[in-house]
């Protein structure tokens, strides 16, 4: 597990899927996504026998936000190591997030990232994720550059990533259609060196 | 084939696999693409048959220049590198090329240009594609210039995205549209 301020990164479980099956089939959530097609529960099932096949550090992770309700440490306070976790706390699975195309010669990786629950926007949750993930990656994985590609008409998801530091490389034109329109792909990316 | 006037594309022959052992293993042509490791003989044939299983509009071609004849005679064409498209995306109608001219006697002679601007031309007029890119290191600068004479724009500078001879370099990610393309054949 990889811990946060007020998050935590967890693998994915086969009970995940039908939440994942809900997001996903979203519209609101997939205006960010490369999905298109509508998703069964056997697109899930395949999906998930596929995640566990990845390299380790290429496997699909579940975003958890600890609950308010029975939180017993003050807010903006480091989250204690599990073993010490009161057993009272409960973790919300809010989305998921992953490093993909880890290059291990040129120690680069790219990473996609979604926030499934819409009531977790604007509140923060995707920049820190992304935080963790960074920091993830090059304190444990040892990156030297990490990426990632974003929808142009996504500033939601574009702050996210500036806040954490990525800076802007250049734009894929045209590189994507949705909608009856081609729309830009940005790409950003976050060296060891800055970070 | 694909036919312009110095330059032509075919497809490639099992009989072509010893040049291409033979580029793929020239120190000065590996410093322009992915390749890092000695190739063998036996990894090319190996390679040959993925390629013949590909899709037919990914397979790669043979790329022949036309040699001088003399008087009377028939002119004769050359092998001299390999082009391809990868990676087309037939919902966003976008393709990836990638290409080398491995016969170093002809470089810096404009037939790289030349094929750029032919296969470009092949994938919007014949494969209907809006968006053609590809990938170059940034320690190239004879590859860019080629592209840039070819119509492509510079998107992307992907910093230190690869690692060749002790430290990371850039790859800069360039770009032709299908109405850039018209407009420059309209103005030609």
């Amino acid at each position: 597990m990889i811990y946060g301020d007020r998050i935590r990164l967890r693998a994915v479980e086969r009970e995940d899927l039908p939440t994942f099956k809900k997001w996903i089939n979203d519209p609101e959530v997939r205006q960010g996504l490369g999905v298109y097609l509508p998703l069964s529960s056997e697109d899930e099932e395949e999906w998930f026998e596929g995640v566990r096949k990845h390299p380790p550090d290429e496997r699909n992770l579940v975003i958890e936000v600890r609950q308010p309700d029975e939180l017993s440490i003050p807010p903006g306070e480091l989250a204690s190591p599990p073993e010490l976790e009161p057993s009272e706390t409960t973790w919300r699975m809010i989305g998921g997030c992953s490093f993909f195309k880890l290059d291990g010669r040129n120690r680069s990786a790219e990473f996609g990232i979604m926030i499934g629950d819409k009531n977790y926007w604007n509140h923060g949750y995707g920049t820190e994720a992304v935080r963790l993930l960074v920091k993830h990656g090059f304190n444990t994985l040892n990156l030297n550059r990490i990426y990632l590609r974003v929808l142009e008409n996504n500033p939601r998801a574009i702050r996210a990533y500036e806040k954490v530091g990525f800076i802007h490389e250049g734009r894929q034109r045209q590189a994507e259609y949705k909608d009856g329109g081609y729309l830009d792909l940005l790409v950003m990316s976050f060296l060891k060196d800055e970070f | 084939m694909i036919i312009s006037e110095h330059v032509r594309f075919r497809g490639i022959e099992r009989a072509d696999i010893p040049k291409f052992v033979e580029w793929l293993n020239d120190p000065e042509v590996l410093a322009g693409i992915l390749i890092h490791y000695p190739i063998s003989q036996a990894d090319e044939e190996g390679w040959f048959d993925r390629m013949l299983v590909r899709p037919t509009d990914e397979r790669v071609m043979g790329i022949e220049v036309k040699e001088p004849a003399d008087q009377g005679e028939v002119s004769t064409w050359k092998l001299i590198g390999t082009c391809a498209f990868d990676h087309i995306d037939w919902r966003v109608h976008a393709a990836e090329f990638g290409i080398m001219i491995g016969d170093k006697s002809c470089w810096n002679k404009g037939y790289g240009t030349d094929a750029v601007r032919l296969l470009v031309q092949h994938g919007f007029n014949i494969l209907n594609l809006n968006r053609i890119f590809l990938h170059v290191f940034d320690t190239n600068p004879r590859a860019i210039r080629a592209y840039e004479k070819a119509g492509f724009t510079l998107e992307v500078r992907e910093r230190q995205a690869e690692y060749k001879n002790g430290r990371y370099i850039d790859v800069l990610l360039m770009s032709i549209l299908k109405e850039e393309f018209r407009r420059m054949r309209e103005g030609l």
